[in-house]
């Protein structure tokens, strides 16, 4: 790739635009990534979706509409995890009604979190979640940020034991309280966990990756992107030339490749707002993945720009 | 709910501000508009009862601190219960916290101007001038950011009902206000200001950063004035 030829998203997107095959010949040709859920063996899509601001909308016509066509491209083109939590205002309610709008596809994989200090309160805010996205059960249901973790995996526990959600974890975010997740990995039966990991915030590789992989514990990574920090960060520079020997046509597929090739890592919840960003986010279900060498390329790479 | 603080990740050496903030500066925009429809006709009456205020420093009379400190203290209780714990809540866990601050700041209003009667009056010759300025912003100034939003008119930030400028309608008074109350009932609506320019640093909302901005002009001028003073 010339280093005078610097890709955007709309550049590349622009492209696809003009070649309206060429997603669908992509699908043709492959069946979307993904990785199996180590407690069971179900496959997941390793890419899936957040939902940390970007569906926290309200009840904006116009804003819920964009959403939908958000989940439709989502599930369009494979994908299955949504990840929710109660923290995020108004998002599960909207999450919901876009379902509907989709005619609530079967392959969703639905996932949540209780976030509430008391253990009591747990039951009636899972409840509520499952209202606002118009489920039975939650496929996922995990407890954010590690909040009063030991009393809420009691309740999801009992709960998976009854049927009411098939799978437990627990979570955190932006790299925060990683020994507790540790000591609660090594000591809890956990079927997920949950935590930050990208090209730059790489401490998950040391210990919660191998420890997962270990314990046979599927990971949900979130803040791929820092949100869009990493993308705003490396969109002025060229990708690499040896970035198509893995089919990473933009920074944003650059990005989620490097996460996605971690053999611990289960499923990427990258968030967006954008139908266009989200086909472009998707396009990683298909094609190649870097091996380790062209990994440790991509981390000298983005650490000399 | 837990205090969701500035991150510090060790990993990332950036303090994630997104972490604070669960929506983005469209959905800022559009919750505003469609609070300002919902309560539709209110800001006209809060326009009118701010004027008041207005025309009671201007021109001092009688009874005039009780009504001025009534006005004040209905601003900062409605912000609390309609914006914050009734439409604002759904979006942002914060916001019980925001409301009951308000609440608070309402109540330290009403004990100061219509209890107390902490006097509002010019100090410095030309003071007026200045303060009635950081009104103006706060009247007309922040609405006028607001048309550079998402939805325009319809999203306009307006006093008496939106925390923002009644929070730098507030400040402008205290200006005017002697004795150290005044300092105490300048706490909140300097938080509150800080907290908007935070907002309208880490999501890109001009207003936000207009009412920062005078804000903390008008500290200056009160820690100016008050070291004029001694």
């Amino acid at each position: 790739m010339s280093k005078f030829w610097k890709p955007t998203r709309r550049a590349v997107l622009g492209g696809l635009a003009a070649l309206p095959f060429a997603s669908r010949l992509a699908r043709a040709q492959d069946a979307p990534i993904t990785r199996a859920i180590p407690s069971t063996g179900e496959a997941l899509p390793v890419i899936g979706m957040g939902s940390w601001i970007t569906f926290n909308v309200g009840d904006n016509e116009r804003l819920r509409a964009e959403r939908a066509e958000v989940l439709r491209e989502f599930f369009a083109r494979g994908a299955r995890v949504i990840d929710c939590s109660p923290m995020y205002g108004t998002s599960a309610a909207v999450i919901g009604d876009c379902l509907e709008k989709l005619g609530r596809p079967p392959q969703l994989f639905a996932a949540s979190k209780v976030w509430t200090w008391l253990q009591g309160d747990g039951p009636e805010q899972m409840a509520e979640q499952r209202d606002a996205w118009g489920v039975d059960r939650f496929d996922l249901m995990q407890v954010h940020n590690l909040l009063n973790w030991d009393g809420h995996l009691e309740t999801l526990k009992a709960d998976k034991e009854a049927g009411r959600l098939r799978y437990l974890g627990v979570t955190t975010s932006h790299g925060s309280r990683h020994e507790e997740l540790e000591a609660v990995m090594k000591s809890q039966p956990l079927d997920f966990v949950q935590f930050t990991y990208n090209i730059l915030d790489r401490e998950a590789e040391d210990r919660l990756l191998p420890l997962a992989a270990e314990r046979g514990q599927a990971v949900l990574v979130n803040r791929p992107f820092r949100r869009k920090a990493l993308i705003r960060r490396f969109e002025d520079y060229p990708l690499p030339d040896w970035a198509a020997e893995f089919d990473a046509a933009t920074w944003p597929q650059f990005l989620l490749k490097f996460i996605a090739s971690h053999p611990a890592v289960t499923c990427v919840i990258p968030a967006t707002s954008r139908a266009d960003h989200m086909a472009e986010n998707m396009a990683v279900l298909y094609g190649r993945l870097p091996d380790a060498d062209l990994r440790r390329r991509m981390v000298a790479y983005v650490e000399g720009l | 709910m837990p205090t969701c603080v500035a991150a510090w990740s060790p990993t990332s050496r950036v303090c994630s501000l997104d972490r604070l903030f669960p929506f983005d500066a469209e959905v800022l925009s559009a919750l505003h508009a469609q609070y300002n429809e919902m309560i539709w006709p209110a800001q006209p009456i809060a326009l009118l009862l701010a004027l008041i205020v207005v025309w009671l420093v201007v021109s001092p009379r009688r009874g005039g601190m009780r009504v001025t400190g009534a006005i004040l203290a209905a601003a900062w209780l409605w912000c609390a219960l309609v914006f914050f714990l009734q439409h604002f809540a759904a979006y942002d866990f914060m916001a019980p916290v925001y409301g009951w601050t308000f609440v608070v700041q309402a109540a330290l209003l009403l004990w100061a101007l219509t209890g107390r009667q902490t006097p509002l009056r010019s100090r410095p010759a030309g003071h007026l001038g200045i303060v009635l300025g950081v009104i103006a912003a706060a009247l007309f100034g922040l609405p006028l950011v607001s048309v550079a939003g998402d939805f325009g008119w319809a999203a306009a930030r307006l006093v008496g009902v939106a925390p923002g400028p009644t929070a730098l309608f507030t400040l402008g008074l205290l200006l005017l206000a002697e004795g150290r109350m005044r300092w105490l009932l300048m706490v909140i609506p300097l938080a509150w200001c800080a907290v908007a320019g935070v907002t309208g640093w880490a999501l890109g909302v001009p207003e936000n950063l207009a009412l920062a901005g005078v804000a903390l002009a008008a500290l200056v001028l009160a820690v100016a004035g008050n070291w004029r003073a001694n």
